[in-house]
């Protein structure tokens, strides 16, 4: 056994911190399919089982989470980047923070980023109108945007979509979001 | 018109349209992938009870999560089951939230202000 062999292996315990230090309870990153999202949700479901937090704070943790895994499952760039997808979730005292990140196309960036900030300026009343709107006349098509689950995350949680769009060459930005369940 | 009777799995409910029996229900988790491909059954089988209607249909809907997607859905079976009823058949749907979610039960509000039709809202 060499040093370099062992100096190599730093990393695993670097990881083990970050996720200390972002209370971490579960951390994902690659491919994104139904069954992935059904593992997911239902490892975070288990350890969720053993809290004694109302039903509706873990209804609202698990259909934050769907919401996110599936957004990415139908809207992330299936190109090159589609093993880019991040998912993770944390505990703290503020609640449970919900994590996810993907690769989209560049094109898609400015209607992503107007459709979260006016979701954000948006009161509670007005939230659920747009939502009835929304179900009652949007098409359902997998194209027609990541609308109704943003704005179910938003109306669930009642706390800000924070996100962050990082270019990743000419064509891709990696989009980030995160969220809030308070408890 | 033939009965329906599909099985819940991890992430689809358990569908019960069995005009024979009396039973009518929709229970457990609707998060399919794709939701248009799982309800289609359910949406052809309203198609055939517009036509040939049976009066006091009772529709439970138990559901403990469902998706955005699904919630289109959803409406989409209200909707029709609200052109049936207002067509003169008389009929009903029951909204099962377990008492201590308060978030199904406001889902179960929030259609009953978008369809018109006698709808209950009922704790389990």
């Amino acid at each position: 056994m060499n040093t370099q062999t062992l100096d190599d292996l730093k990393f695993v315990s670097e990881v083990r911190k970050q996720m200390d230090e972002n209370q971490l309870m579960l951390s994902y990153r690659g491919e994104m399919s139904q069954e992935i999202v059904m593992a997911l949700l239902n490892l975070t479901e288990n350890k969720l089982n053993q809290t004694s937090f109302d039903t509706s704070i873990k209804t609202r943790v698990f259909g934050v989470m769907v919401e996110c895994l599936q957004n990415i499952t139908k809207h992330s760039d299936k190109g090159s980047h589609e093993r880019s997808n991040v998912f993770m979730i944390g505990f703290s005292d503020q609640g449970y923070m919900i994590y996810s990140g993907n690769v989209i196309r560049t094109e898609k960036v400015d209607e992503l980023r107007n459709k979260i900030t006016r979701i954000n300026t948006m009161t509670e009343e007005e939230l659920k109108d747009f939502y009835k709107y929304w179900i009652k006349n949007e098409a359902l098509s997998g194209k027609s945007g990541a609308g109704l689950g943003l704005i179910h995350i938003a109306r669930k949680t009642g706390n800000p979509l924070e996100f962050d769009f990082e270019q990743v060459d000419n064509d891709h930005y990696f989009f980030s979001l995160r969220t809030l369940v308070d408890h | 018109m033939k009965v329906i009777n599909i099985p819940a799995t991890e992430d689809t409910p358990k569908v019960v349209l069995d005009h024979e029996n009396k039973i009518f229900e929709i229970s457990g988790r609707s998060l399919p992938e794709d939701v248009v491909v799982f309800y289609q059954p359910v949406m052809e089988w309203l198609d055939n009870f517009e036509n040939t209607p049976i009066p006091n249909m009772e529709l439970a809907i138990k559901l403990e999560y469902f998706n955005t997607a699904s919630s289109k859905l959803i409406l989409d079976i209200l909707l029709k089951l609200e052109e049936i009823y207002q067509d003169g058949t008389p009929l009903k749907v029951i909204w099962y939230f377990l008492s201590s979610d308060t978030d199904m039960k406001e889902a179960g509000e929030e259609y009953s202000e978008i369809v018109g039709l006698p709808f209950e809202i009922t704790e389990y």
